[in-house]
């Protein structure tokens, strides 16, 4: 794993989070979510991005924290994920960085598996999980 | 094997067959239609051409077989019998055979030696009446053979061939052209071994050399050999002169000898039995411009001589590529090119997108509008007008793109139904109606299986057997009747017999037997509903099971395809009178008409295809069936299903005395669902939810909305589902 490869970092309550800048298709506002019945909880729905429908899901609820009224702040990042494009509803997205090193991650992290993770990043502000988003993505 | 040819002649081979199929059934109605043998003469040709070319040896014989029966019939040495037709379907059923072990497996193994030793032993028998025939038109054709003694035929042993009305007229048109006709008779070398090569060659120079009108034998039918005497007969139009011509066609190899000699002006007479036209002709042959005339009754006469200008002379069309068939000339075709499906599927998402981003530009127009008062607002509205009629008619193109007529589908049903007839010893007269309506071809394929069930359902249960029929004071002969039409956005296809009908009360008491329903469910059954109980599974009213529907699939397997397919069907019946299954389906599946309704603050869509009608009720008249609200439209009755408890969306308490009820269909079933408001109908393009939500029970997918929202469609199937599991 090179160092120098680039991650966007989010935000979700006091947590850092990030993710591979080469999997997101790109990051964009709060949008009418439209429900659909009867699927996982953590799927609030769909969008409509630019003609295509996105499912959103939402990160709070998927970490089993309690769900929010979105804000100013809210993002959907949205990632590619095979050959589904699927959005990712996160606090706030904070930058684009680097980390300078890497740790493998734990059994856990903060109060998750340590399976969401490819690892942790240190940087100066805090620890920053990164996500391992096949593993993110395709929880039953 | 030319694999790149393989498509083209698999394409072709089944557009012949399906002709062949349908012009069999025609020959059997009228046996006496000269266009009809000559179209069945031509796709036997065409076939024995292309698949010569493709080097299927078996298919060959087998289409050289029939094309040669053909032309005994159609030179009217043979009359068309019952046992011809029979054959005739034999070899056709062969060649069936033989496409599918092309397919499979790039070969064939079909056995058809069976097949062409009837079709020889046909040939035979013709032989016979053929030279029968033959001293009968020698007595008539005196002066014909006068003529040919004063010419002096040199040593030539080969008998001139027939000539068909259609080489008379290429004759006289060549004439008329200025052209000298001759008889060109070539004797081969005896050590030339590979004489049918040799004599394609021999073909192929003549041609080149002017226009060759007939050749016997044909090479095709030389094969390696013509025997001990190789001699080779060709009726030839060109510039040259007979000697000039057979010094040309001595110094071709491997020819022993040629000679040519000019035809005679008798022999280019149209009518060789009308012998007084024949004699005023040869009377009168100063010019032929005078003669022309005079011989012009006799053409109208005969309905092959209308066909015949159109045939093209045989040889030429043999040598040229497989791919065009010697119809290509006679009947003008539209140009078409294939395209793959996926190419077209392609295009209909990218209209798809233009037609939802038109929905919004309007809406963006519209809002516009109410806001400001400006030129450029006005422009705007003007060229969301204009794109709009543009993005409609650019669909409609596209949806045209991919439409069939259902010509396709109904062409098989004629043969189907004799057979069907003749197994179960049922005289029925099929009418078949509307088989240029066109549906997409998704559609048209989905739909055959289905369809062919509800006609051996029709003919096999349906039908009486004739004399059960007199006794009721029906004529033998019962009638199937196919219907296709459009009706809105949809296709309808009715299957209407006048046999028996179905019995209601016969229905009822065979569900309780077969425990499909319980005896008090059978006796609050009304009629309607009683015979809808044939598309129960496990269902089957047959007292006898025959080869023909006994197979173990009954009408639920129908029902459950339609309602895949989001179509309806309906049963109407009349006991003594007969049976109508109506079907309805959407005109095709990727852009559908749905009606927009408002549920608890979300927007939804119902298929306009699966609704049977809206209606506004009062809210008392909701009544409760053991705890399953129902409503009673126009007698019958039908479940009530709230949407808002599928969606889990929070009740509205909303106070309005009506309620607006949206009767929906799937199949024959009938479902009540009520709203909250109706919006309306709008063209939408259907969306899947993708491969990570994957299918949600009850939704077909989605749509992007005017305002850029989404919006979830219904899925009805899954609606009536959960009724019935309640």
């Amino acid at each position: 794993m090179t160092a120098q490869e680039q991650y966007v970092e989010f935000g979700i309550e006091r947590e850092q989070y990030a993710i591979r800048i080469q999997d997101i298709h790109e990051i964009i506002k709060m949008q009418d979510i439209t429900h659909i019945p009867g699927v996982m909880p953590y799927v609030k729905g769909v969008i409509n991005l630019r003609g295509k429908i996105v499912p959103v899901l939402s990160l709070r609820d998927l970490f089993g924290m309690e769900e929010q009224t979105y804000t100013k702040q809210t993002r959907i990042v949205v990632v590619n994920h095979a050959v589904d494009t699927v959005g990712i509803i996160v606090d706030r997205v904070s930058k684009v960085t680097t980390f300078n090193d890497i740790q493998a991650p734990q059994g856990r992290f903060g109060g998750l598996d340590g399976r969401l993770f490819t690892g942790i990043g240190l940087t100066s502000g805090g620890l920053v999980g990164i996500l391992q988003l096949e593993e993110v993505l395709l929880r039953d | 094997m030319l694999s790149e040819y393989k498509e083209v002649f698999l394409e072709e081979l089944d557009e012949q067959l399906q002709l062949m199929d349908e012009v069999i059934m025609q020959l059997e109605r009228d046996c006496e239609s000269g266009e009809v043998i000559q179209s069945l003469f031509r796709a036997a040709h065409t076939l024995k051409g292309s698949s010569a070319a493709m080097g299927f040896e078996e298919m060959k014989r087998l289409t050289h077989r029939m094309e040669h029966l053909l032309d005994l019939v159609r030179s009217k040495e043979r009359a068309v019998t019952p046992l011809m037709i029979d054959l005739l379907f034999r070899a056709l059923d062969n060649l069936k055979l033989m496409k599918e072990d092309i397919l499979k497996q790039d070969c064939i193994t079909v056995d058809v030696s069976a097949c062409l030793q009837a079709l020889e032993r046909f040939d035979s028998d013709a032989a016979g009446a053929a030279s029968a025939g033959g001293a009968e038109a020698g007595a008539s054709g005196a002066v014909q053979s006068q003529a040919g003694a004063q010419a002096v035929v040199a040593a030539s042993a080969a008998v001139r061939p027939e000539l068909s009305l259609s080489i008379r007229l290429h004759m006289k048109s060549a004439l008329e052209q200025g052209l000298r006709l001759s008889w060109l008779c070539v004797r081969l070398s005896p050590d030339c071994f590979i004489q049918g090569a040799r004599a394609y060659v021999i073909q192929t120079m003549l041609t080149e050399w002017g226009e060759l009108l007939l050749a016997s034998p044909d090479y095709e039918s030389i094969g390696e050999s013509v025997g001990d005497a190789p001699e080779l007969t060709y009726l030839y139009a060109g510039t040259q002169e007979p000697a000039e011509l057979a010094a040309m066609a001595a110094g071709l190899a491997d020819v022993a000898g040629a000679h040519a000699e000019a035809v005679l002006l008798e022999e280019t007479e149209m009518d060789y039995r009308g012998t007084a036209s024949a004699a005023a002709y040869s009377q009168d042959t100063s010019g032929l411009e005078g003669a022309l005339p005079a011989s012009a009754p006799h053409i109208d006469e005969s309905a092959a001589a209308a066909e015949a200008p159109s045939r093209q002379p045989e040889p030429s069309s043999s040598s040229s590529a497989p791919a065009t068939p010697p119809s290509a000339a006679a009947k003008p075709k539209a140009q078409t090119i294939r395209v793959s499906v996926e190419r077209l599927d392609d295009l209909m998402n990218l209209v798809g997108e233009l037609v939802i981003d038109q929905t919004r530009i309007q809406q963006v127009a519209r809002t516009q509008r109410r806001r400001f008062q400006d030129d450029s607002v006005g422009e705007l509205g003007h060229i969301a007008d204009h794109l709009s009629r543009i993005i409609g008619d650019l669909q409609e193109s596209v949806m045209k793109a991919r439409m069939l007529p259902i010509e396709q589908l109904m062409g098989r049903f004629p043969r189907m139904i004799r057979d069907l007839s003749r197994e179960l010893g049922k005289e029925l007269e099929l009418v078949m109606e509307g088989q240029d309506t066109e549906l997409d071809r998704t559609l048209i394929e989905e739909i055959a299986d289905p369809l062919i069930h509800l006609i051996r359902n029709a003919v096999d249960h349906g039908l009486e057997l004739p004399e059960v029929r007199e006794r009721a004071g029906k004529p033998r002969q019962g009638m199937l009747r196919i219907k296709a039409a459009h009706e809105d956005n949809q296709v309808v296809i009715c299957v209407e017999d006048d046999g028996a009908g179905i019995d209601p009360a016969r229905m009822r008491s065979s569900a309780v037997g077969k425990g499909i329903i319980t005896q008090e469910e059978a006796d609050a059954m009304g009629d309607r509903e009683a015979i809808d109980l044939i598309f129960r599974p496990g269902f089957s009213t047959a007292q006898r099971v025959s080869d023909v529907s006994g197979r173990g699939v009954g009408m639920d397997i129908v029902a459950s395809h339609i309602e895949k397919l989001n179509g309806m069907i309906d049963i109407r019946s009349e006991l003594g009178r007969g049976t109508t299954f109506k079907i309805k389906l959407p005109l095709t599946l990727a852009i559908i008409v749905g009606l927009l309704v408002k549920c608890g603050g979300q927007t939804l869509i119902i298929p306009m295809s699966n609704i049977a009608e809206i209606v506004r009720v009062p809210v008392e008249e909701i009544r409760s069936v053991r705890g399953q609200p129902v409503v009673l439209i126009r007698n019958q009755v039908i479940p009530v299903a709230d949407i808002r408890d599928r969606f889990g969306v929070p009740q509205s308490n909303d106070a309005s005395k009506h309620l607006p009820l949206v009767i929906i269909g799937s199949a024959e079933k009938r479902l009540a669902l009520t709203v909250d408001e109706l919006i309306g109908n709008q063209e939408i393009v259907i969306k899947s939810l993708g491969a990570y939500i994957g299918k949600v029970d009850g939704i077909a997918g989605a749509t992007i909305l005017g305002d850029g929202s989404v919006a979830l469609i219904l899925e009805i199937s899954a609606m009536f589902a959960k009724t019935a599991a309640r």
